[in-house]
């Protein structure tokens, strides 16, 4: 052991030293106050940490995690939908891109969309825009990565029909929760860098629900842009479960030669 | 608590052990990511992996350090996510809860908060399984999936680049 090695100094701070190593490095700092001095530096540092963060075990857990930990399907009035603030700075902006797509359709998502709970923000958040694109984040991009149309509504982003595009990408359309009002919007993930490109994004207005119900989002609230830019993108059918699941479980990577 | 779980334990035991170990997840996710809201959002997003992916579970390992194991890749996964869009990238100043009023607060060490973000992933990753969650060095190497020395030396870099962090800030004006 070299007492004057940095891991050693770190290994007697945590305790990781057994009793002899431990007695040798002790003797070594009673004759050198330089390794003293680093290993107050260190207990210090590791006080600090503890400070910053154990208050966090006396939080309230939020409703929404011990929903998800038991299972997620007990939905009730406790159950929140997890809303972005203003908080995040970086520019965010609704992005209609229809101008892309043309044709019209009819198509039913099925999409149940949850009360939310709370006023202090909206979902802008969840789209941010880089360069001349908008793109998902936060938990739209993983929800878009990993949720299927079948899961139970958890209170987030909920997906609801999955395809292959004609440009070889998948895409999904999805609908969150805002402060006033529910969005629609389609995104398609980008081979390039993995990214869900969000192509359209737009408001649906929902009267809100006093009783605290659910609603159901179908066809006739989603907007006449969603349902376009579905039909101008779509490559054959949506995807059924099984495909929707195989494709997700691929990691939304484009069989080779599909196209 | 963990390591008492048997083979047997049946999901609703498992459900209460995932709700029992949110306040370390989140705690841990918290040393991951400054903000409240996404750290929740993360646990959110872990425990949901998990849920999907109980079977893989070994009663080797307690079922928190391998819930750890989940949060570290669902945070590797968002920060390399980030990391593909620069303009997201937030500049330390700009990041602070401010104005958010739920936010939770608790972490109010900003300057803590600044230097640990200027770790590398994996060394911050060292940090909190050691410093914040007090996992042992063996733990935290099964958590991470390396050897003991690479933990070690991840965390031997990570507590002298913070020392040094806070102590320049400390000697500011």
């Amino acid at each position: 052991m070299n007492p004057h090695d940095d891991e050693t100094l770190l290994a007697y701070v945590d305790d990781e030293l057994d009793a002899d190593a431990r007695a040798e490095f002790e003797s070594a700092m009673a004759s050198d106050a330089a390794l003293a001095v680093r290993v107050a530096e260190q207990k210090k540092l590791r006080a600090t940490l503890r400070a910053a963060f154990d208050p966090v075990l006396r939080e309230p857990v939020p409703e929404r995690l011990e929903a998800v930990a038991r299972g997620g399907t007990k939905r009730g009035s406790g159950t929140l939908v997890p809303i972005r603030g203003d908080r995040e700075k970086h520019p965010s902006r609704p992005v209609t891109r229809a101008a892309w797509f043309a044709a019209a359709a009819s198509l039913v998502l099925g999409v149940v969309l949850g009360q939310r709970l709370g006023s202090h923000g909206d979902d802008e958040a969840w789209v941010v825009a880089d360069a001349d694109e908008a793109v998902a984040s936060g938990e739209l991009a993983s929800v878009l990565s990993t949720r299927l149309a079948a899961d139970p509504p958890d209170g987030g982003p909920r997906v609801g029909l999955s395809f292959l595009s004609k440009s070889g990408e998948y895409c999904r359309t999805f609908t969150m929760a805002g402060a006033a009002s529910v969005r629609a919007g389609l995104a398609c993930r980008s081979g390039r860098d993995g990214r869900w490109q969000v192509r359209v994004l737009e408001s649906i207005d929902l009267a809100p629900t006093p009783s605290g119900g659910m609603r159901t989002a179908s066809s006739d609230t989603l907007p006449e842009s969603v349902r376009r830019a579905v039909d101008a993108a779509i490559a054959g059918e949506a995807l059924d479960a099984a495909g929707e699941a195989a494709a997700r479980d691929a990691g939304w990577e484009p069989a080779s030669g599909a196209r | 608590m963990d390591g008492q779980v048997e083979t047997t334990a049946g999901v609703d035991d498992v459900h209460a052990m995932i709700v029992a170990a949110l306040p370390r997840l989140r705690r841990f996710a918290r040393s991951l990511s400054r903000n409240a809201h996404d750290a929740d959002d993360l646990v959110q997003l872990a425990v949901e992996r998990a849920l999907r992916r109980i079977d893989q579970w070994r009663p080797e390992m307690s079922l928190v350090n391998w819930l750890f194991g989940i949060v570290r890749h669902a945070w590797l996964d968002e920060v390399r996510a980030r990391q593909r869009r620069a303009a997201v990238f937030v500049p330390a100043e700009a990041a602070d809860d401010v104005g958010d009023s739920s936010a939770a607060s608790t972490v109010e060490n900003l300057a803590l908060q600044r230097a640990l973000a200027r770790l590398p992933d994996e060394q911050r990753l060292a940090v909190g399984l050691v410093l914040v969650e007090g996992l042992s060095y063996k733990e935290a190497a099964e958590v991470m999936q390396v050897p003991i020395g690479t933990l070690t030396s991840r965390l031997a870099r990570a507590r002298l680049a913070l020392a040094a962090m806070l102590t320049d800030q400390a000697g500011a004006p």
